[in-house]
């Protein structure tokens, strides 16, 4: 067993000295599983097959007793270890044993955000779901049935207030001329998130609200800012629908 | 100094409008002055928000709220205090931190029942107690979430 760090992953590599996988049995029995086809069969790589070990429902044991040879054991590892960010590959050798590599992120709390204010609160956005951000026009927000929306870049995207959405209070009814507009997607739908203005890009520890507040609407977090502040994180997923 | 008995109850004593209430001392891990909070939207409403407690993020409820007290400005005398409650860890706005104190087991007494009143669950006793009256809180009540739904879903 072989563990060291790269980069922001951790390697783990386990080698064994066994029989190795028998590629013929995997390949016979995942066809027999109906898994895949005799086709797709003889198309795979190496790699491929070594793969179809983890699915789920495959198993080569030949006895079957209540709790092995069912099949899920290393489709629950894989399961787990792709839910964290990881990945895991299959190496092996006839004969002479395999390799199992688990590449897993060193952090699941390091987040790049884009920090925008509504009046006086400060929220995050993560990158990862923005596609840009854009300043517009009073004149560009255009009205489809009742729903602002706005054109960008010839495709239509709704508009969601995100003073409404977070019940933001508001005393002041001059508005400004321009609005600023966080463009996220989720999937091929795209939304344009309507704020007071942008902060900035940081890379921010993802915290969470603890057990008491887990389930709140179109927030998956919170981050301290420097000066100590809280700042909640939008999950701009559930703005979308 | 009088010897502490086992059958007695450590408690911390907080002010809430005239009342004084109690709470386990073991369910408290700390009391802190009033802190910035940052509002968490579309929450209950005694739901205030969450504050930075030395790098935990501390989601926070205003007791008055809960209790359907009128709300009161925070001022210099208001505390937050920070309760454990099973895995939940949440600070509780009071008007004021009074005190710790023992209460001997047999000074408690179950909340008195008068007709026309709401069934309050939350409420574990009453200790009258040197001339005070101290209303023991349950706390893991207090912030049960299924009693609020039920609350909403009668109100609703």
């Amino acid at each position: 067993m072989k563990a060291y760090h790269s980069g922001n992953h951790v390697f783990i590599e386990i080698v064994d000295d066994g029989a190795g996988i028998n590629k013929q049995k995997v390949t016979k029995k995942a066809i027999q599983n109906g898994i895949i086809n005799e086709q797709e069969a003889s198309s795979l790589t190496d790699q491929q097959i070594f793969e179809l070990i983890m699915e789920s429902g495959f198993s080569t044991a030949d006895q079957v007793s209540d709790l092995s040879g069912r099949g899920v054991g290393l489709d629950v590892v894989r399961n787990k270890i792709e839910s964290l960010g990881g990945r895991i590959s299959i190496d092996s050798t006839e004969g002479n044993g395999s390799v199992f590599s688990i590449q897993l992120p060193l952090t699941l709390s390091i987040i790049s955000v884009l920090l925008v204010d509504l009046k006086k609160e400060k929220y995050a956005i993560p990158l990862s779901s923005i596609i840009e951000t854009a300043i517009i026009h009073k004149s560009d927000i255009l009205s489809a049935h009742h729903k602002k929306v706005m054109d960008f870049r010839g495709t239509v995207v709704p508009l969601v207030d995100l003073k409404e959405v977070f019940q933001v209070e508001t005393n002041d009814a001059q508005e400004d001329e321009y609005c600023s507009v966080v463009i996220v997607r989720k999937g091929d739908k795209l939304a344009g998130l309507v704020v007071d203005s942008f902060i900035g890009q940081q890379e921010v520890v993802l915290k969470s609200l603890g057990n008491y507040l887990s389930n709140v609407f179109a927030i998956s977090g919170a981050t301290i800012l420097g000066d100590g502040q809280v700042a909640l994180i939008i999950d701009s997923n559930a703005l979308i629908k | 100094m009088e010897q502490e008995k086992m059958n007695d109850r450590k408690v911390i004593v907080f002010q809430l409008a005239d009342e004084e209430y109690a709470i386990p001392v073991q369910q408290v891990s700390n009391i802190e002055r009033m802190e910035p909070i940052t509002r968490v939207p579309q929450t209950d409403a005694f739901v205030k928000g969450v504050i930075n407690m030395r790098g935990v993020v501390t989601p926070i409820i205003d007791l008055r709220t809960r209790f359907n007290l009128p709300e009161k400005e925070y001022n210099n005398s208001t505390r937050i205090i920070i309760v454990h409650v099973n895995d939940l860890e949440v600070g509780l706005i009071v008007d004021a931190a009074n005190d710790v104190i023992d209460i001997p087991e047999s000074m408690i007494e179950p909340a008195p029942e008068v007709i026309g009143t709401i069934d309050v669950d939350y409420i574990e006793g009453v200790a009258k107690f040197e001339k005070r009256l101290f209303i023991l809180l349950n706390l893991q009540k207090v912030l049960s979430l299924d009693e609020i739904d039920e609350l909403k879903k009668v109100e609703g």
